[in-house]
């Protein structure tokens, strides 16, 4: 089979091979759910979600997903279903004030020791969960009733997700160098490519293209 | 005498950068999951940025420009060691040279952050971060498979078995090593080599391969000299076929 990408035709498919197969079973990874830290003293939003076969895997895939448009110094990763979500609330109405909701059976904890908790919230739809902060509770429950105190926005909150802290995997303070060479990276950056001035220029030199 | 000395290890890092980022940007659209896809790629663009600041110091120093340098050799210019221009493989190649380099170079620019050449120390902390992450990334794959399935731990141990002679060229000693080491440029290949040798290791060790007496092993030797495999031609010619249709053009 010959392609127009060189590599292509160096792995010599035959070409009674080379038709699409649909996969049998759909196998995926598990996901985990990214948050990101643009700058320093900011809190950390949420941006979207990577496949991995466990947590460490799953940040460290993450950060090249998800570094290379924004400024980053910061990045979180937890399983998806390690977070508990709210309901949606319709009509701009505070999620908070919508009254208990039923937690499913892997938020009901029988423990009673305390834990750090943190809480997200999203206050425009479209828009992504931002870090509200964080507390100390003996489940997710009380850690929602403490938020709602403790939290309160001025704003309605249209939607609520918890984590328990110790479920989350962050890169260390050591490790922030990794974001150093970040702002270097104009290639990245439609912005930086000024095709307009030369175009005109080659059209300027070049009758035929006018 | 020292301004050769510097060159000549510019050159051979930049080169070994220029092509592993080249052989592993191969991988771009072919990766095994969309994520490490991205992630592969976007590390074989860093490496060739890194070829680019010290192909820059080359220029600044009297060198032709970046463009040129890059482009328009023949591969009997080239310093690379010969285990960069290795084809890419399968996966388990290209991560087990991910792993073995990639633990070289954070050593080697560990080393060159504190070199009494202030330009080189500048290049090297800056990008001393970028690489750290590109062991976080080698690191974690080589547990996770070297841990894995049997067949995860066969495909990884016979691309060790394999990769680790060319792997020990990439220690090929400079004609200028004592030179270099004497004006605190670089502290050379065999420092770099044991502690390369001990941090491999003790990746190795929290898995299920075999890492063998690497004493035991005949360094592949000669691309730090010009002398390189069939290999390499092809892939200038590949990566310099845009650039060639016209040297001249603006970009």
């Amino acid at each position: 089979m010959k392609s127009l990408d060189p590599r292509i035709t160096r792995l010599s498919i035959a070409d009674s091979e080379a038709r699409y197969r649909p996969q049998k079973s759909p196998e995926q990874l598990i996901t985990f759910e990214v948050f990101l830290q643009k700058k320093e003293n900011t809190p950390f939003e949420h941006v979207g979600i990577v496949h991995a076969p466990d947590r460490s895997l799953a940040l460290i895939l993450a950060k090249e997903q998800f570094s290379r448009r924004s400024t980053c110094r910061g990045m979180m990763v937890v399983n998806s279903s390690d977070v508990l979500v709210s309901p949606y609330t319709d009509l701009g109405e505070d999620v908070y004030s919508d009254g208990d909701f039923e937690l499913s059976d892997n938020f009901k904890s029988t423990e009673a020791s305390e834990q750090s908790y943190s809480i997200f919230h999203l206050t425009q739809r479209g828009k992504q969960h931002k870090l509200a902060g964080s507390l100390i509770a003996k489940s997710f429950g009380e850690a929602l009733d403490k938020a709602k105190v403790q939290f309160k926005e001025d704003i309605p909150v249209l939607n609520v997700w918890l984590v328990k802290d110790h479920d989350t995997l962050s890169f260390s303070e050591d490790d922030k160098d990794i974001w150093d060479t970040l702002p270097d990276k104009f290639h990245r950056d439609v912005t930086s490519y000024r095709a307009k001035d030369r175009m005109e220029s080659f059209k300027a030199n070049n009758r035929t293209f006018r | 005498m020292k301004d050769l000395a510097v060159k000549e290890l510019l050159y051979k890092i930049a080169d070994d950068l220029l092509i592993l980022g080249h052989r592993n940007s191969e991988w771009t659209g072919l990766g095994p999951i969309l994520e490490e896809d991205i992630a592969f790629s976007s590390m074989a663009q860093d490496k060739v940025g890194q070829s680019l600041a010290f192909y820059s110091l080359l220029h600044k120093k009297g060198e032709a420009d970046p463009d040129t340098i890059a482009f328009m050799r023949k591969a009997e210019n080239f310093h690379n060691s010969q285990f960069v221009e290795l084809p890419i493989g399968e996966y388990d190649f290209s991560l087990i040279r991910h792993f073995l380099f990639d633990h070289a170079d954070y050593i080697r620019f560990s080393s060159l952050a504190n070199s009494s050449n202030q330009e080189i120390s500048q290049i090297s902390k800056k990008l001393t971060g970028e690489i750290k992450y590109h062991l976080m990334h080698a690191n974690s794959w080589i547990t996770k498979l070297g841990n894995g399935s049997d067949e995860s731990i066969q495909r990884l141990q016979n691309s060790l078995d394999l990769a680790l002679p060319y792997a020990l060229g990439i220690f090929e000693k400079s004609p200028f090593e004592e030179i270099i080491i004497e004006e605190k440029i670089f502290d050379g290949e065999f420092f770099i080599k044991q502690y390369w040798s001990e941090e491999i290791a003790k990746i190795i060790s929290k898995t299920d391969l075999g890492l063998p007496d690497l004493e035991s092993l005949n360094p592949i030797y000669g691309g730090r000299t010009g002398q390189h495999t069939y290999h390499l031609q092809p892939l200038l010619n590949e990566m310099s076929e845009v650039f060639k249709l016209d040297p001249t053009a603006d970009w």
